[in-house]
């Protein structure tokens, strides 16, 4: 491959330089906040590391504060979201890229359609039907809640990714063996593992980050998901802003683990060479 | 004992497409049997009914005695191989050989002896650990191929498994399916829409045109009779040539063509229009001596094969093609004469395409 002049690659990397401080500045902006000590809070300081640097606002986080409990909120409702999302839209994205079935243009784009309303619109709504389903203050409302928000991008993804994969690789494993759900369970899933990865994290993330939502279904303080408790940190009075940003930055540790797992997975060309194009 | 049977088969897709119009074919075990025709013809669609993977609108599959259309796929002790492969992108080459022994849960010593067995004879051996990907298309067909001689069903199906390979490969492949036929012992039933490809490995033939079934014959059968214009066309290549004509006082006569008619071949009298087919081969350089027909023309173009050479003639309004010997002394726009045994003519009702015995 040519190279690029040197000068053109100098510009590149000059304009994507700029980008990253755009993006990481803040970023280490919370995280010069969550070391300062309880005095400097409002100083305008921009070093990164501030005088007299202390961790405590992450001990008291962790010893003082619910936060565990918190976490252990979230993490349970986001992992909840992600499982009922990637069975649903697995088992659903395949049965529309699959089957003819009277409606299924329209569950599509009705499916669609959902997408086209902001959040906020919903959330009256919404609210009517969880507190006439007596689910409020339940995780299991919440977890319908979000689960039913992430699954029209997820049954899409899924829709489309199974799209690409020939009919005749279920047909051979049916003449082989298998029945509709083994053909799909064992032959066409593990050729979609891309996708499922996707609409996983997609799940996970569109939970464990979410507050509008969570602040109307959740009133018990000792049920509250991560971004509700940071949330506590803001009074009217003051704001703790070294818990604040404390907390913050350890809430975006896991989404970035996970992504950094997940990396893994999201590759293209599974399904190279089984069929002839 | 494997017979399978096709007893009124139709298949009406939705709406009122007709992929598959009563057709009825009789297998017998260890057959090697070739549905061809031209796309759309409904020859895919049989075997696919024969598979499980389409419903039979109407009539009766059954498989070794036992009445098929209501069993899955998996239950009918068929394998298949299909023209994309349609190889698990996912599994090496010995698991994809191995999958269906496995789902029928076969000790794992079985499995792999059998998985070895097919290896060695498609010679796969050091390609068994290698994913799809990384194999040639003619590598990929032979996994194909293994997949379904591990299983060692009652019946092969073969859905046109050749197509996707370049001409060389083919007749490579087609060489071995032969001789994996004869090793086997087993009934076949195979797709192409090339006739090359029916003939050479057939030994009985299915022609079938719109879902209908045209003939069913072995080889030379069809070959030397066809029942109708269209399997007379599609069999053999170059194709017969066809010379429209009438029967005008008990004689073929078409332009200057003429030659006298059997009493079968009369029947309907005078005026009545016929075509005559007949094969390249079975035009002689040459004038006619007493008895025989004759056909003339321009030569408009020659095909030089170097066994044999290819003469495009002019006769009125079609063109014809003769086979004749390379040291035929022809020239390009000269006039051309052949003559030709009238008993190795086609003789085919003009109104309803069939063949006038």
């Amino acid at each position: 491959m040519q190279k690029d002049p040197l000068l053109k690659r100098l510009f590149i990397y000059a304009v994507l330089l700029i980008f990253v401080l755009i993006a990481i500045y803040p970023i280490l902006r919370v995280f010069s906040i969550s070391l300062r000590p309880g005095d400097q809070l409002l100083s305008t300081s921009l070093a990164l590391v501030p005088d007299g640097a202390t961790w405590s606002n992450f001990v008291e986080l962790f010893t003082e504060r619910p936060f565990l409990r918190w976490l252990w909120n979230s993490t349970f409702v986001s992992l909840a979201v992600t499982i009922l999302g990637v069975t649903l839209a697995s088992t659903a994205g395949y049965a529309i890229s699959r089957y003819k079935f009277i409606g299924r243009t329209a569950a599509m784009l009705s499916i669609l359609t959902t997408q086209m309303f902001p959040a906020t619109m919903l959330l009256l709504p919404m609210y009517i039907i969880i507190s006439k389903m007596n689910l409020l203050n339940t995780y299991f409302g919440l977890i319908v809640v979000y689960s039913a928000t992430a699954m029209p991008f997820c049954v899409w993804t899924m829709k489309g990714y199974y799209d690409t994969i020939p009919y005749s690789l279920e047909e051979a494993a049916m003449v082989d063996g298998c029945n509709r759900f083994s053909a799909f369970y064992k032959v066409i899933l593990p050729l979609v593992t891309p996708a499922l990865v996707i609409t996983g994290l997609f799940s996970f993330m569109s939970a464990w980050s979410e507050y509008l939502v969570a602040a109307q279904v959740l009133q018990d303080p000792t049920m509250y998901t991560l971004p509700l408790g940071l949330k506590q940190f803001e009074q009217s009075m003051s704001t703790e802003w070294g818990l604040y940003a404390a907390g913050a930055l350890v809430v975006s540790v896991p989404v970035v683990a996970l992504f950094l797992v997940a990396n893994r997975w999201l590759v293209g060309g599974l399904t190279l060479g089984g069929v002839k194009e | 004992m494997a017979d399978v049977i096709l007893e009124h088969v139709y298949k009406i897709y939705d709406g009122d497409v007709t992929a598959a119009d009563d057709v009825n074919v009789e297998i017998r075990d260890k057959e090697f049997v070739v549905l061809v025709g031209p796309s759309g013809c409904g020859k895919s669609t049989t075997l696919r009914m024969i598979a499980g993977l389409e419903d039979i609108t109407k009539g009766k599959i059954t498989i070794d005695g036992k009445m098929v259309n209501n069993v899955a796929p998996k239950d009918r002790d068929i394998a298949m191989v299909f023209q994309n492969y349609a190889l698990y992108p996912h599994m090496s080459v010995r698991e994809n050989m191995a999958f269906g022994l496995k789902l029928r849960k076969f000790p794992k010593d079985e499995i792999n002896a059998r998985v070895d067995e097919a290896a060695e004879i498609l010679q796969l051996e050091s390609y068994l650990d290698r994913k799809p990907k990384a194999l040639s298309g003619g590598q990929r067909q032979r996994v194909a191929l293994g997949r379904a001689i591990v299983r060692k069903p009652k019946v092969f199906l073969f859905d046109e498994p050749l197509s996707n390979l370049d001409a060389k490969l083919r007749n490579h492949m087609r060489a071995e399916i032969m001789e994996l036929h004869q090793r086997l012992d087993a009934t076949i039933i195979y797709v192409t829409h090339d006739q090359v490809e029916a003939m050479t490995m057939g030994s009985k033939i299915v022609v079938m045109k719109d879902g209908l079934v045209q003939q069913v014959a072995e080889p030379i059968e069809l070959y030397n009779h066809p029942v109708n214009l269209f399997v007379a066309g599609f069999i053999g290549s170059p194709t017969m040539n066809f010379v429209e004509g009438t029967v005008q006082s008990g004689a073929f006569t078409a332009g200057t063509v003429r030659f006298p008619l059997t009493d079968a071949q009369k029947k309907g009298g005078d005026n009545k229009a016929l075509v005559m087919g007949i094969r390249p081969e079975d035009l002689k350089w040459g004038a006619a001596t007493n008895g025989s027909g004759e056909l003339r023309g321009t030569t408009e173009l020659a095909e030089p094969l170097g066994a044999e050479t290819y003469l495009h003639v002019r006769v009125g309004e079609k063109r014809v093609i003769a086979k004749v010997a390379p040291n035929v002394e022809y020239g390009l726009g000269q006039e051309a004469i052949f003559h030709f045994d009238p008993k190795r003519t086609h003789l085919f009702d003009k109104g309803n395409d069939q063949a006038i015995r």
